[in-house]
């Protein structure tokens, strides 16, 4: 659905103005540092927004603001880390002090003795200091309510990484992956969330979760935190890095997060789905190879939906040869509109810039920073 | 009945448009709020629970927090308790807290710290058969936090 250069820029104009607002909170950048990358991140976020709209390719410029926010969220957060703590390691004794920064991976572990007796189990706080349990949470909720399982294609800080090995070659080397190894990512859910309910700890945080490689990792101070640190690192490896290069799939997201298996079911609770028009549909099955997350199968097609993991990332509309794959607002007419098009925008994209915003500010400041001073701080 | 479907469907969706803004907008307020109103909290076992009781000693101030024997639905046959040693000046090389855990001081230990020549280390003693020795040490920036483990 591409729309003429000045509808575009019309629509753009609410999107440059929410995020110029939310870029500045409110006040004038003061300082060369603090207007170059004020009005470098603008320029990228509106450009990218506008692109959306001009080229009717959803996904092809989501990626890049996607992408922005996992890069600037590692790098701001090792940059944190270490000026804080000096270094990457979890001591106990942060533990202790509740300094660990919640994410909203651990959501699904936490929710069986947070619905039994009101407690957390995290060694965070729930309000004040860095990325605060209540804070995480509450965002959650909203998003839950307004966008579903598209937090995995617009909100969430790991997932542009996997988003980004996925895109580095042109051809997959594996091209055949049975969409029912998604079911591995349930059964990660449902293991963790028993086991963190059952040792009141967050197990998958402990044991599994890759992205610890690249955030922060408990000090190695015996053969079982060492063990930890092998197993962060290779799942990394596997699933971060070497088998989206080879599937051109977003394996961690699609295949063994559990916060995504959990989040596929917001997507019965929220607005906006992706529909096929089966009458209009080719059977090419373009879109089921280009689905990142195995979310269009034969039988979904046919069906004129995808499944219920979908993270609404538009890539399947992007590559349809006949546009015949179009967001929806449910209980609307079924056929493609731009309304319905742009109410999905509208909200995902203001998530995912407000999201990434503060980071990719800070990163582009201490980046500029580098070059005229030779530090980051 | 066509039309009321499709203008709901439309209303639902405005309503996420303003939801995601408002949030934004509302979070430093509601968070604190609702934090409140819903009484959720971290668990003692990250905690280590309540403090009951404080003293003052020269270079360093104690707390003992309770017994955490918390469970997901009851209590524990195992749990530990917690204690603090805040620095108020520098911690003497070596020095001892005895501990007692209930009302009428038959479960107690002793904790032995030495600071001096790196890292502390501690050393639990106890006469008590429910007191299962040193669970952790942790050193941080104004404290030291040392967890008992116990059996109830
Ligand atoms: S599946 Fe998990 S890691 Fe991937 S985008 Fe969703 S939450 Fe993030
Ligand atoms: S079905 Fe389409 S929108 Fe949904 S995840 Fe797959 S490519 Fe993205």
């Amino acid at each position: 659905m591409e729309l003429s250069a000045a509808k575009s820029a019309l629509f753009t104009l609410p999107m440059l103005l929410v995020t110029a607002f939310m870029l500045s909170a409110g006040k004038l950048p003061s300082g060369f540092e603090h207007w170059l990358s004020f009005a470098a991140v603008l320029a990228f976020f509106n450009t990218c927004f506008f692109m959306i709209l001009r080229s009717g390719k959803t996904d092809r410029w989501r990626a890049p603001v996607f992408i922005a926010l996992s890069l600037s969220f590692v790098f701001t957060f090792i940059a944190h880390m270490l000026e804080v703590r000096g270094t990457m390691a979890l001591k106990d004794s942060v533990m202790l002090e509740g300094g660990a920064p919640f994410c909203h991976v651990v959501i699904p572990q936490t929710l069986i003795p947070l619905l039994v007796s009101r407690t957390v189990i995290f060694p965070g706080t729930i309000t004040g200091g860095y990325a605060a349990i209540g804070a995480m949470l509450f965002l959650w909720i909203g998003f839950s309510l307004a966008l579903g399982r598209g937090w995995c294609g617009w909100g969430c800080f790991f997932g542009g990484l996997d988003d980004m090995f996925s895109r580095l070659r042109a051809a997959p080397v594996i091209n055949r992956i049975n969409p029912k190894w998604t079911d591995i990512s349930v059964a990660v859910l449902i293991v963790t969330a028993l086991a963190s309910a059952a040792s009141l700890s967050p197990e998958y945080c402990k044991w599994l979760c890759p992205y610890k490689a690249v955030t922060e990792f408990p000090a190695v101070q015996n053969l079982a935190t060492l063990i930890q640190m092998l197993i962060f690192a290779a799942l990394f490896i596997a699933l971060v890095i070497a088998l989206p290069l080879l599937t051109k799939k977003r394996t961690q997201c699609g295949l063994f997060c559990p916060f995504g298996a959990f989040q596929s079911l917001a997507n019965r609770v929220n607005p906006f789905e992706m529909r096929v028009d089966t009458q209009n549909c080719a059977k090419c099955g373009a879109c089921i190879t280009a689905c990142p997350v195995f979310a269009m199968t034969q039988e979904s097609l046919a069906a004129g939906k995808t499944r219920l993991n979908c993270i609404k990332c538009g890539k399947c509309a992007d590559v349809c040869p006949k546009q015949a794959v179009y967001h929806h607002v449910k209980m609307t007419e079924n056929r493609p509109s731009l309304a319905q098009r742009l109410m999905f925008l509208f909200p995902a994209f203001m998530f995912l810039t407000t999201i990434t915003g503060g980071m990719l500010l800070q990163a582009v400041r201490r980046i500029v920073h580098f070059a005229g001073t030779g530090s980051f701080c | 009945m066509e039309k009321l479907k499709r203008f709901t469907g439309w209303m639902w969706a405005s309503a996420c448009l303003v939801l995601i803004p408002a949030m934004f907008v509302g979070e430093n307020k509601l968070v604190p709020a609702l934090a409140r109103a819903t009484g959720i909290h971290v668990s003692a076992r990250f905690t280590g629970g309540e403090v009951i009781s404080a003293e003052e000693c020269p270079g360093y101030k104690v707390f003992i927090h309770r017994p955490v024997f918390d469970g997901l639905l009851g209590k524990r046959s195992t749990g530990f308790i917690q204690v603090d040693f805040v620095r108020t000046a520098a911690f003497p090389p070596e020095f001892e807290q005895t501990v007692s855990y209930d009302e009428n001081g038959t479960h107690s230990f002793t904790i032995k710290i030495k600071t001096a020549g790196g890292a502390p280390r501690a050393e639990i003693s106890s006469k008590d058969s429910k007191v299962l020795g040193l669970g952790m040490l942790a050193d941080g920036a104004s404290k030291l936090m040392l967890r008992v483990n116990i059996r109830r």
